[in-house]
């Protein structure tokens, strides 16, 4: 374990301090284009930097656009106005790297016709087919072991998604997005359907991954306490339309165990947190 | 081991499924072979003890000696028959799963089209029998037997294309999000998800498929009269002979139902992550 | 939440709004057949709108008396498949054994293409005679004056075409019946159990009513499947109804009376079907059709 991410957000180092997702005054409103709905706002002036390096949890009540905000910056919704970038580069341009950015879906998308490994390694066919990816397959098939490893699928490789638990998919569902190793991890509720104890542990070995991977993610959850303990820093979404109210740095010691959840600090931060939520 | 054992539970198959001891399983092929017996045994003894007349309520040995007497006339029409039904067949499924690609990737036209296709499939087709025939006719006399072979393109193609439709557009948000995030192009959603996914409701539609094309076909034969199963079956009305009527029925049946179990056990083996029901889904 | 108040309205204008692609499609079906009977410009290959008019019209009392036979049928024998198959799929739910036991001949009836059956069911009524429940005197006797009551006489009867439409329309009802039956949640045989709710209660309270949305699709298709059914023996069964009446067009090469009878029949199959489909709504809980 190295501790040069232990303390991220704290380590204001001028290097790192470039943004590598941001959000320029972002508005969704569904349903314009169609005369039939009634047209809603989903998302209004979303102005939100994220850190190389930096774990950022967004937490808000349940339609407040979360989920959308999300899938903007993967490139499947598009924005009403602002634009999302990643890198700089505006992710709706024909100039976006769709190898930088990994999804982790809030259901497992396992394919129930694969293996675990062939599920794994799906991202890695239609991107190189497409040429977003270079690297030949010997090199991912090996990086595939490695990935079933680090979350600890060793031999249920060969398996396939119905023989596994919910919690098992849920990990395979987050090696498909490691695969081809993008630098920014976006993760839509990954553990909401899940039951405690799997959450709990899947927290940490997410934490484990982060750190060992140096990735930066964007993790949205409704879980108040995941997102304290997660986080470097919590962003508060209002009820729809979706507004920034507030931010949270989240000066919790890393690296972070179990044993975290019972600090004052903790505590603290978590009870701060529902505060904001009273006052929604 | 759960998302197994609910799969099991909630099967299609209309026994409840299937409750995967070997022992309850042979019980269940004993009770289907006993209810096949007491059937031909009660049968029987209904016409022979209230002494029927076997020309118009024959019993299953009856049956059997009408059976030997048509099987020539039988073996001679049967070719005909089949070589519509099963060449229409292949047909419309290549049409049908071809046809539905296309809508399917241009969904503008599947939007127009699909009032056509619904409204198709709603009505009896089978009302145009003789218009087909009166055409294919006006094209060539000599060759009105084709005629059978369009009706079970036409009476088949649409619920086929149905089946076909509903397969590839079986796919749920979160897949679907998974592939607009790696761009996968058309081809690519078709190749790595589509065609898996619709496999079960193509499978569901060939399984009725076959039976429509035969259906087709042996009513374009009651009509035009052209040599067939279909004409061979119309005339015993005429004849008054339920006998040979109900041997024409078994042989055909045994067919059908033969070639519906040899889809259905395709279908087992190729779509291994889930169960199959041999009559599709109801 | 807050547009439930002005309700009526907007179903209303939901209900115009889904049948505008209906609408559409019909008028272009009219458009399509126009232009193409312009283009091939020949009556005895593709018959002009006008042409099938004035044969219709030539015909139309023999028309309006086959369709209300024809029609008679239809329901009779819809309404003996859905009765039917209701009845015998509840027992056959119920008993486990029985269930196993018919399950090969289900099969295979399920499988054998059922128009070869046809001549086994009219053969029997010609040696036994029909069943006429009752005879009415048809529409078409206050329609045209030139038809007699004798002419128009209906008769609603279990015989050799209504039958064998039943039995076409039999077996989605059945199997759908048995299907949706076995496939009650689990934690309603829980409760059940609980309750100690006996087998008849379990079927009156539970497992009918899961069902329900099974059977109402299933009656649907058995609509389309009587039609097909009736129309079908009446091909063979020579002189009954509007089935042989297209036969007859096609034997005298009229293809103007060929169309027209054959766009009634689909207009009628639209028809029945839109009422079922009403009456269905209207008399099942929400959400069952």
């Amino acid at each position: 374990m190295s501790n040069q991410t232990t303390g991220s957000s704290q380590g204001t180092n001028a290097a790192s301090r470039e943004s590598l997702i941001s959000f320029n005054s972002v508005d969704k409103i569904y349903g314009r284009d169609s005369a039939a709905e009634e047209s809603v706002a989903a998302l209004e002036d979303v102005n939100l930097d994220i850190e190389r390096g930096e774990f950022v949890s967004v937490v808000g009540p349940s339609g407040c656009g979360k989920s959308t905000l999300l899938h903007m910056a993967a490139g499947i919704l598009e924005s009403t106005n602002g634009t999302v970038e990643i890198n700089g580069i505006a992710v709706q341009s024909d100039e976006h790297q769709r190898n930088e950015v990994g999804l982790v879906f809030q259901h497992p998308v396992a394919l129930e016709w694969r293996t675990v490994r062939k599920n794994l390694l799906l991202p890695v066919q239609i991107l190189k087919e497409n040429g977003e990816i270079e690297g030949d397959m010997d090199h991912y098939r090996e990086r595939a072991d490695d990935l079933i490893s680090l979350v600890g699928l060793e031999g249920f490789e060969s398996s396939y998604p119905n023989e596994l638990s919910g919690g098992m998919q849920q990990r395979v569902t987050l090696t498909q997005a490691l695969i081809y190793n993008p630098s920014v991890l976006l993760m839509d509720e990954p553990f909401g359907s899940l039951d405690a104890m799997t959450k709990g542990e899947l927290n940490l070995e997410l934490l484990r991954i982060w750190n060992e991977t140096e990735k930066t993610i964007l993790f949205i959850t409704h879980d108040l306490d995941e997102a304290v303990f997660l986080s470097d820093r919590v962003v508060v979404l209002s009820p729809r339309p979706g507004q920034i109210v507030d931010e949270i740095e989240i000066d919790l010691e890393r690296p972070r165990s179990e044993d975290t959840r019972g600090t004052e600090r903790f505590v603290e931060l978590a009870t701060e947190l529902r505060q904001h939520f009273k006052r929604l | 081991m759960t998302a197994r054992d609910s799969r099991t539970l909630g099967s299609r198959v209309p026994g409840g499924g299937r409750i995967s001891i070997e022992n309850s399983r042979l019980t269940r092929w004993a009770l289907s072979g006993l209810g096949v017996i007491l059937l031909l045994v009660f049968w029987q003894a209904v016409a022979t003890l209230l002494g029927l007349d076997p020309q118009y309520f024959p019993s299953p040995i009856d049956v059997m000696d009408a059976l030997q007497r048509t099987w020539p006339t039988l073996t001679d029409a049967l070719p005909h028959t089949l070589a519509a039904a099963v060449v229409g067949y292949l047909i419309a499924l290549v049409l049908s799963i071809f046809t539905a690609m296309v809508l399917v990737a241009n969904e503008r036209l599947l939007n127009a089209l699909m009032p056509f296709i619904i409204g198709v499939n709603t009505v009896p087709r089978i009302a145009l029998t003789p218009l087909v025939i009166y055409w294919v006719g006006f094209i060539s006399l000599s060759a009105t037997f084709l005629a059978n072979y369009v009706m079970a393109v036409w009476v088949a193609f649409f619920p086929m294309l149905i089946a076909a439709l509903d397969g590839f557009k079986n796919i749920d948000e979160a897949t679907e999000n998974m592939l607009a995030m790696y761009g996968a192009t058309t081809w690519q959603e078709f190749k790595f998800v589509r065609l898996r996914k619709g496999l079960p409701f193509i499978f569901d539609g060939m399984k009725s498929g076959f039976i429509l094309a035969m259906i087709g076909t042996v009513v374009g034969e009651f009509v035009s009269g052209t040599f067939g199963i279909g004409s061979m079956a119309s005339s015993v009305i005429g004849q008054i002979a339920i006998g040979r009527a109900i041997a024409i029925v078994l042989v055909l049946g045994f067919i059908s139902s033969g070639v519906v179990f040899l889809i259905y056990q395709i279908e087992s083996q190729l779509i291994f992550w889930q169960e199959s029901s041999i009559m599709g889904e109801e | 939440m807050a547009t439930a108040s002005n309700r009526p309205f907007a179903k209303a204008r939901q209900w115009i709004r889904r049948q505008i692609p209906t609408v559409l499609a019909g008028a272009l079906f009219v458009v399509a057949w126009a232009v193409i009977a312009r283009l091939i410009n020949n009556n005895r290959i593709f018959a002009s709108i006008s042409y099938t008019i004035s044969g219709v019209m030539e015909h139309s009392t023999d028309i309006s008396i086959k369709l209300t036979e024809t029609f008679t049928s239809v329901i009779v024998a819809f309404v003996l498949a859905v009765l039917l198959g209701i009845g015998l799929g509840l027992i056959v739910a119920e008993i486990s054994t029985i269930r196993q036991m018919a399950l090969p001949v289900v099969i295979f009836a399920y499988a054998v293409p059922h128009p070869i059956l046809a001549p086994m069911f009219i053969i029997w009524f010609i040696i036994g005679g029909d069943i006429t429940i009752f005879t009415f005197t048809g529409p078409s006797a206050y329609l045209f004056d030139s038809v007699t009551a004798a002419q128009a006489e209906t008769a609603i009867a279990i015989n050799g075409v209504t039958t064998f439409g039943a039995w076409v329309g039999f077996f989605p009802v059945f199997i759908s019946t048995i299907t949706g039956m076995n496939s009650l949640e689990e934690r309603f045989e829980h409760f059940g159990t609980l309750l100690g709710a006996s087998r008849w209660q379990m079927v009156k309270h539970f497992r009918f009513w899961r069902a329900l949305p099974n059977i109402t699709s299933s009656i649907k298709a058995t609509v389309q499947l009587s039609i097909v059914g009736v129309i079908v023996a009446e091909f063979i069964a020579s002189s009954s109804g509007i089935g042989y009446e297209i036969v007859l067009a096609w034997k005298t090469n009229a293809l103007g009376y060929m169309f027209g009878v054959i766009l009634i029949i689909m207009i009628g199959a639209y028809l029945f079907y839109q009422i079922v489909v009403w009456t269905l709504k209207v008399l099942t809980p929400p959400g069952s059709v």
